[in-house]
């Protein structure tokens, strides 16, 4: 067993913000984070706040931070966003950065984790960074959902008042801790199909057509789509979509539900477009083929999949404007109970369940 | 030949809980007995042992903390059922509602705290994309970098069939969310 | 002096019948009873995930009885008799429960590693065998040997005659020391 040796694990992190950014690194808060290299290799955990000012003119909705580990091969990456803030010009807010580096000891010296901005998103859904990451989508839906929900809780307070408000906060924290969770594995396939059909199954699996949940309001929407199932193995999936709209579409994600044999439906994850640059022209359709295998399971047993469901649950239009379903639809369609809730309802929920009803009234009337 | 105490009142000597009579015979008989001494001295033994019976390492602050908040939605939930039922004269529509939301909550509330599941996404060149119950992991080979959720609260994940899994998690009133990409 | 003072705090903390508890006396009385109620639990149920389910239960139904809470001592023991019948009900409806704790335990540095093994190891068997007694049983050997509650407490806790107790705890002890044995050869 090697000796330990307690490094400093300020100078591991190197944080980066370009000149003109918009958010000042006031302070950085290293709290019990600690370095060490135990018999050749080096373990960091780092657990910092980084308190950001916004020297900007305009209200910050959301911030996106890029992780980086140095020579980290084959290349991967991580990002800590917070959305959902609302930090006026000359505030400052705090973003929780947590990691744990663990690697051999190499020659190349320097710090061995960097954070950088990927992106911030304004008030005005304007947007400031590299958007390395596509967080600029990934803010501006949350903020779009975000404005959807505030308005919904605003509606049933003004509507039925501090009751109606506390029960549809109850119901949501319900359907929160009752939202069914799947174990899901996925890995790359290696072998890409361009049919829409899918050829040369292997012995055991079977072909199984997805059925749709459309959203009436939907501007794009699922026409057919297909996955190889094995058990509890669903791979491949091909999915084709029609833009419904009057103007082009560049990004769809499709929420992907599985149905087990007892009939009980999980949320499995999601199908995004297969291309960040695909562009697709008003009544045009288009595949999504994402090439890998997704494993289901749940409390360690194999989830076998009877059924799958599709839904679509994101656009992005070219000019940069997002949909996200309405309210009404996803009751409606009973998405509600299955899908996660917003960031935003989330973080109402926990303002409500941890403060009490004045305070969410407080919150949602800041707005 | 002697007659030896039973089992059972030799636990209760150990204990201290054997009536007085029981308690003078058997005393008497352990200072002669060496078999049923050795069983009063393993009964208070196993005494002993229970007394270090602690749950294992855990982040009590954390666990406190839901705890509060857990009961505090629970007694807004009971309120809310009470307020209903004073207000209504049979059955209605909204003492369904709240009747319902307390059903839920109380068999939910006590879900808020469940594990994570697991995922994992692997990479055939060997790099494996992994959520565990205290954060989101990339790892090749004998590195890994993780993002870890902040004090250890539970969070809520999704995948997405391109190779990234998220885990969003509120804390502190404020939303975080961790992303591990595939590249 | 000490009585009215005493009283005087009692009638801040627990107010007359008729008038509910503040957000704050209640919030102190959760913080204050917390981590005992949790221990008392867990040592019944044996899992740290029910032990916090239950221990919320247990202070729901104490603070929705709020007339229960007026006089202090009267009000810890009141608490204390709705944990362990939670914990029993709970035992009834799902039997004997099966654990194994894996928990993200945070790093120690107050224990050798080999320390740290012997007692999981040894909570590991306490919990297996504690699993083969009923829960009555169990619930009256917890009460006493870890609680250190005298046979009275215990027979008032679990609503039972002192005489049941004893059996109880006789049967467990013997249980339990058997299960011992089987586990060294």
């Amino acid at each position: 067993m090697g000796q330990e040796t307690v490094l400093d694990p300020a100078s591991s992190v190197k944080i980066d913000l370009p000149e003109n950014s918009p958010l000042a690194l006031i302070s950085t808060n290293m709290g019990d984070s600690r370095a060490s290299n135990r018999g050749g290799t080096i373990v960091l955990d780092l657990h910092m706040a980084l308190t950001l000012r916004n020297s900007g003119a305009r209200r910050v909705r959301g911030v996106t931070l890029l992780i980086t580990a140095q020579e980290f091969a084959p290349g991967g990456k991580g990002s800590v966003a917070r959305p959902c803030i609302d930090v006026p010009s000359g505030e400052q807010f705090t973003v929780p950065v947590d990691i744990r580096l663990v690697r051999p000891v190499q020659q190349a010296g320097g710090p061995l984790v960097r954070v950088q901005l990927d992106g911030v998103l304004f008030d005005d859904l304007s947007f400031f960074g590299p958007n390395r990451l596509n967080s600029q989508r990934a803010m501006t839906f949350w903020e779009t959902e975000a404005q959807r929900d505030r308005a919904y809780f605003k509606h049933v307070l003004q509507a039925r008042g501090d009751k109606g408000l506390g029960e549809e906060m109850l119901q949501s924290i319900a359907r929160q801790a009752e939202r069914p969770q799947l174990n899901v594995a996925l890995s790359r396939n290696g072998r890409a199909t361009g049919s829409i059909v899918p050829q040369g199954v292997a012995a055991g699996e079977h072909v199984a057509q997805f059925a749709f949940l459309k959203l009436p309001n939907a501007p794009v929407q699922p026409v057919e789509g297909w996955a190889e199932i094995a058990g509890n193995e669903a791979r491949s999936p091909q999915i084709e979509i029609v833009n419904q709209s009057g103007k082009p579409v560049r990004y769809v994600e499709i929420g992907w539900m599985v149905k087990d044999k007892e009939g009980h439906e999980y949320l499995a994850g999601s199908v995004p477009g297969s291309n960040s640059a695909m562009l697709l022209p008003a009544g045009q359709h288009s595949r999504l083929l994402p090439d890998t295998t997704l494993k289901f399971s749940r409390t360690g047993k194999p989830v076998e999949i009877q059924g799958m469901t599709g839904f679509v649950s994101q656009v992005e239009f070219a000019d940069g404007k997002v949909w996200v379903p309405s309210r009404e639809d996803l009751k409606s369609s009973a998405l509600l109970r299955i899908m996660a809730p917003s960031p935003e309802e989330q973080r109402l929920a926990d303002i409500y369940s941890k403060r009490g009803l004045a305070a969410l009234v407080a919150e949602l009337n800041r707005y | 030949m002697k007659t030896h105490p039973s089992e059972a009142d030799l636990a209760l000597f150990a204990g201290g809980e054997a009536g007085r009579l029981s308690r003078f015979f058997v005393n008497r008989h352990v200072r002669e007995c060496r078999e049923c001494m050795d069983q009063v001295n393993r009964f208070e033994l196993l005494r002993l042992e229970l007394r270090e019976f602690e749950p294992p390492p855990h982040d009590w602050n954390r666990l406190a903390a839901e705890m509060r908040a857990n009961i505090h939605v629970g007694l807004e939930a009971g309120e809310c059922v009470r307020l209903a039922a004073a207000e209504q004269r049979g059955w209605s529509p909204k003492l369904a509602v709240a009747l319902a939301s307390l059903m839920l909550l109380v068999g939910a509330s006590f879900l808020l705290k469940s594990p994570a599941p697991n995922i994992a996404v692997e990479q055939k060149a060997g790099a494996v994309l992994e959520s565990t119950g205290s954060g989101l992991e990339l790892r090749h080979g004998s590195s890994s970098l993780t993002l870890l959720n902040h004090d250890g609260v539970a969070a809520d994940q999704t995948v997405s069939a391109q190779g990234e899994i998220r885990a969003r998690y509120v804390d502190g009133g404020a939303v975080t969310i961790n992303n591990v990409y595939l590249e | 002096m000490q009585t009215a003072t005493l009283q005087d705090a009692m009638t801040e903390k627990y107010p007359a019948p008729g008038s509910s508890l503040s957000a704050d006396v209640q919030e102190r009385f959760v913080t204050e009873n917390l981590r005992r109620i949790f221990l008392q639990i867990y040592r019944i149920v044996g899992n740290v995930h029910d032990a916090q389910d239950l221990t919320q239960e247990a202070f729901i139904k104490a603070l929705q009885r709020q007339e229960q809470l007026k006089d202090e001592q009267k009000a810890t023991h009141w608490l204390s008799r709705i944990a362990t019948n939670t914990a029993l009900d709970f035992l009834r409806r799902h039997g004997r429960v099966a654990f194994c704790e894996i928990t993200e335990a945070p790093e120690s540095h107050s224990e050798t590693p080999e320390a740290s093994v012997l007692r999981s190891e040894q909570r590991d068997w306490l919990n297996a065998g504690l699993e083969r007694l009923t829960p009555r049983e169990r619930a009256a050997l917890v009460l006493r040997d870890v609680e250190d509650l005298p046979a009275e407490e215990v027979a008032r806790r679990l609503d039972c005659s002192k005489a049941t107790v004893r059996s109880h705890i006789a049967n467990a002890r013997i249980k339990l020391r058997k299960f011992a044995e089987r586990r060294k050869r």
